[in-house]
Order: structure tokens, then sequence, then C-alpha cells
């Protein structure tokens, strides 16, 4: 898939790249910590306190941030056996209202996220052990929703210009 | 209108949805979401969005997803696959069919280190396609063995489809990834067979190949022995209990990355890896979310308890209501890929298959017999028409086969699909005596 032509995709698109490549950094973040913790555990008997939880703040992060770059590249699956036999220009009628749905509901995740977000910095959470507040693990995930809403709309856009041009 | 007819309801709103193109995991959410609405009220569904996202992608048993994934992509990049073709072909090119069968054993081997059977079917599409070709090997049987030969990529363990089922399930992934040995060991062999018995019945589709001297095996026998480590390692010390499944996958991943880079990985070859690791994750992740969202519907209008409650008590003999399930997932699978099958259909046939009598199988011995199952029929749809993503790879890799040829390839090895299914299910002692044993 190449990337978008007009400059707002692109924008998008570059954006969207950014945050899939944090999303690696922090994978490989999770690697490391866990490499690290069963070597620790091996050689000095004693492992990262908490291991497990650096894990899921960072898995949260990661996979949140993938999302955006999945769009970009078309990646989200849908069916398509029912309606292969339309006219291209149906087809891709319906495929503007699907991604727009896409945005409809990344947005409305995101908006959520974030109002999340605000509720557990409120409440004071932190983890068992490391004692780490919880709200970070919130923090990349709004703006990651807004951005897959942002390439949705783009998308869906893509597809009404591309079904009224042909 | 009851809580279990709105479900009904909306379920087949969910259908109608997912037929007019919506992105599966889209079609679940918003079925969730409206259906969470009309039970429960706007309020409770804006409360439980604040949170539900971090709830699902917290979890720590999930992060093994990306990090398969990243480690198949360091496994494909790294050239892993040619090195495994090369030792198969070595020990059993020169038999009739047999560079056919390298093939299977190949995608086995690489299956040993990589989650998903997309990635299988690709990259040892690439390594073996042009040898078979260069052996006149039949168009049919070279895609159809490589079509195949692609879902042992999820059969064999590590699996994707297999770590989700194991966290919608809560059962414990080392156990239900040991338990995918011996029927993964068993799809090989059957797979094998198939291609014996078919250039048997057809001769001149599968001539063998040169016989590879000693010196010759030995050298590239050696040169898969990495691979074989970083399984070992990654699968023993999860079983073993010496690390968690995210450990066995950081230590998989870390190994095959290095490796990779030994064989001439850069760093550029590493962001590609990392990106079209976001792709596949994203995809899957999407689709998590829109399930957790249908799911707590599902669980508020009571319709999979019910129904399992109904099943229970309709004295339907339980293999009926078996073989109605999998005969859904293989007409499901004509239409949809195997992960989006799994997190539609079995948090509504767990709860049933779990309320009937198997063999006398108890709790999570009867979780991991049916995950075998659940497995091994969604992934047939990976080589069924009209939908068959690995005979889409296969023939999109080899242009001059056509689709139609492609899949009439595939018919040997449904066929012993449908063997092995048979077995798994008659004798849950094939999925579960590794599993007892190494308790």
């Amino acid at each position: 898939m190449t990337p978008p032509a007009d400059p707002i995709g692109r924008l998008i698109d570059r954006a969207a790249r950014g945050f899939a490549l944090f999303g690696g950094v922090l994978l490989t973040a999770i690697a490391a910590i866990s490499v690290v913790s069963i070597l620790g555990r091996w050689l000095l008997g004693k492992p990262i306190q908490g291991d497990f939880e650096l894990v899921q703040i960072a898995c949260a992060g990661c996979v949140t941030c993938f999302l955006p770059w999945c769009q970009m590249r078309r990646g989200h699956v849908l069916v398509d056996f029912f309606t292969n036999r339309l006219p291209p220009r149906t087809r891709l009628w319906f495929d503007a209202a699907g991604t727009l749905a896409i945005a409809a509901v990344a947005g409305l995740v995101a908006w959520r996220t974030g109002a999340g977000l605000l509720a557990v910095k409120a409440a004071g959470e932190t983890s068992m052990i490391l004692g780490m507040p919880i709200w970070w693990g919130y923090v990349p995930m709004a703006p990651a929703f807004a951005l897959l809403a942002l390439a949705a709309c783009h998308g869906a856009a893509m597809d009404a210009i591309g079904a009224t041009r042909r | 209108m009851s809580g279990i007819e709105l479900g009904g309801l909306y379920f087949a709103g969910m259908l109608a949805l997912l037929a007019l193109r919506v992105p599966i995991g889209i079609a679940m959410a918003l079925t969730g979401m409206v259906g969470f609405v009309t039970l429960a009220g706007w309020a409770p569904l804006l409360n439980q969005l604040k949170l539900v996202a971090y709830a699902r992608y917290s979890n720590y048993d999930l992060s093994v997803v990306p990090l398969f994934l990243l480690m198949g992509n360091f496994a494909s990049r790294g050239g892993l696959s040619a090195a495994l073709f090369a030792a198969a072909n070595a020990a059993i090119g020169h038999v009739r069919g047999g560079i056919a069968m390298a093939a299977i054993g190949a995608c086995a081997g690489f299956g040993a280190i990589c989650g998903s059977s997309l990635a299988t079917a690709a990259t040892m599409g690439q390594v073996a396609l042009p040898e078979l070709r260069r052996y006149n090997y039949a168009p049919q049987l070279a895609a159809g063995a490589l079509a195949a030969g692609g879902t042992l990529g999820i059969l064999i363990p590590p699996s994707i489809v297999l770590a989700i089922y194991a966290i919608l399930t809560e059962q414990n992934i080392a156990k239900l990834f040991t338990a995918a040995l011996v029927p993964g060991v068993i799809a090989t062999l059957g797979y094998m067979a198939a291609i014996g018995i078919y250039v048997r019945v057809y001769p001149g589709t599968g001539p063998a190949g040169p016989r590879a001297d000693r010196a010759a095996r030995r050298r590239t026998g050696r040169a898969v022995l990495p691979v074989a480590a970083i399984f070992v390692v990654m699968i023993g010390g999860m079983y073993g209990g010496v690390f968690s499944a995210t450990e066995g996958a950081a230590v998989g991943t870390v190994a095959t990355g290095i490796l990779a880079a030994f064989k001439g990985m850069r760093w550029k070859d590493f962001v590609d890896c990392v990106l079209s690791t976001a792709e596949a994750a994203g995809m899957i992740f999407l689709i998590l979310l829109g399930a957790d969202l249908l799911n707590s519907f599902l669980a508020l209008s009571q319709l999979p308890v019910e129904l399992a409650n109904w099943v229970k008590g309709s004295g339907l003999p339980p293999m009926l209501v078996l073989t109605a399930i999998v005969l859904i997932y293989v007409l499901l699978g004509c239409v949809m890929d195997s992960l989006s099958m799994i997190l539609l259909t079995i948090p509504i046939f767990f709860p049933v298959v779990m309320g009937l009598e198997f063999w006398g199988l108890r709790g999570s011995e009867k979780a991991i017999w049916f995950g075998m199952i659940a497995l091994m029929v969604v992934e047939i749809g990976l080589i069924t028409p009209p939908v068959g993503m690995n005979v889409y790879i296969i023939s999109s890799l080899a242009r001059d086969i056509p689709m139609a040829v492609a899949f009439r390839g595939v018919v040997p090895f449904l066929m012993s699909d449908a063997v092995r299914v048979f077995l798994v299910v008659t004798f849950p002692a094939l999925s579960l005596t590794l599993v007892r044993w190494l308790n």
C-alpha cells in the first residue's frame, strides 16, 4: 500500500508511523524488561520488582499506538464475500460508511478514555507493587485513538472521493 | 422483549453489518454499545467506556500477541525459512513428492517460531515455490501444499489464535501450547501422507528430487539448530514454569531478533518488522476491543448462559451439538478470518460445551480439548473457498497458478484435516497426554 498523495493524508500517515514506531519502542521495552527479569532471577536470584506492572502499562500503550498505522495501511479486516459482485462504486460507498463507523467508534473511545484518564488520576489509583500512578498507562491511549479517528475520517473521505470519480 | 431475544436479534443485526463491509471489530463494537444502551442506558455505557480500552489492552498475557508477531517478522526477515526448507529438502526431497513434503516440514518448523498462518504461507511460499517449479511439480499440488502447510503456523505452538482462546476462556497458555504439540505433529505427518497418496494416484504430479549426500544433510541440518533451540527454550521454559508465557515470548523474540541480525537484518529491516507488526497487531486489537464491548452486552442479555442451559436441558446428544458447532465454524470460515471467528463465537460456544458431558473430561481438560478442536476447525477456513486467505497468498505469489487450480489442490489436505479433527475429537488423549504427563 502506497502512502496517500494528498498533503493532509501524508501528514496523518507520518503521525501514524510515528505512533507505530513509539509502539515498537514500548514493545522492545516489554521484551527487554522480561528478559532482564528472567536473567536477574536466574543469575542473581532477584527479578525486577513488579515487572508485570511495567509490562501491563507498556502493553496498553504499545497496542493502542499500533491502531492508526493499521488504519492508514487499510489493515482492519472486513467480510467482503457478500459484496464482491457489486459495482466498485457501490463498494466504495459501503467502505466510506464502514470507515466512517471506525472514526465514530474511535472518536467516542478517545473521548471516554480521556475522561477515564482524568477520573483515574483524580482517584489517585496506583499499582500494587511499584506504586506507579495508573493514569500513566492512559496517557498514550487517548491521543492514539484520536489519531485513529482522524485516519479513518481521511480514509472515508478518500473512499467517498473515489466513489464520486468513478 | 427479554434480554435473550434482544441478544439474538442484535446478534443477527451484527451479522448483517458484517455482510455490508463494516470492519469486523467495529461491527462488534457498535452492536455491543447499542445493545448495552438498550439494556442498561447511556450513562452506564459512557462510564464503562472510560475504562474498557485500558482494561482490555493492559492484560499481561495479551502482550504475547505483539511479541509473537514481531518474532514471526524477525524469523521471515532473517531468512530462517530458507534454512528450514533446505534442511527438510535434504532429508526427504529424494522420495516421490518429496519436495512438497519438505515444504510441509519446513512450514511446521517455521510454525514453531511463528504464531501466524498467513506469515507462514507467505514466507514459505517465497522459498519453496521456485524449487517446486524447478522440479516440475503440478501447480495444484504445489499451491495446495503451501496453502495447507501455512495453516501449521497457528496449529503448531506458539499460536496467536490459541493465546487469544486461552485469554478468553481464562486457561493457562502454556498448557494449551503443550496440548497443541501432538495434534501439530499429526497434522504435519497427515499432510505429508496426503502428498504421498496424491503422487501415487496421479503419477507425474510430484517427481522425486535428487538425493542429498550426507555432508549436505549435516550442513543444512546444523543451520536449523538455532531455530530448534529457540523453540525448545521458549516452550520448555513456559511449561516448566521457568517463565511466564510473556517472558517466553520475550525470550523467543529477542533470540530470533539476534539470529536475524546475524543473518543480515539491518536497522531499516528492523523498522520494517516493527511496522508490519504494528499493522497485524492493530488489526487484532481493534477486533479484541469490539469483542469486549460485544461480550459485555451479551453477558448482560444472559444469552450465553441461557443458551448453555437450554442445550444442557434439551437432552441433545453432546456429540451432535459438537458436530453442529464444528459445521458452524466451517461455514463461518468460508467468509471470515480465524481470529474473528474465535472472538465472535467462543463466548457463546464455550459455556455450551463446558455444560455438556464429553468422555468424562473435567474443567480445564475439557477446555483444552475443545480449544484444540476449535483451533483446527477455524484453521480449515484459511484454505476453503470462497475466502481462503492462505490460498490467496499463494496465488498472489504464483501469478500463473489460477485460484481455481489452487483451491482444487487443497482438497487432499482438507481430507487429511477431516481425519485429524475426527481423531482429536474421538481421542482426547492425543491433546491431553502430554499435558498430564508434564504436570
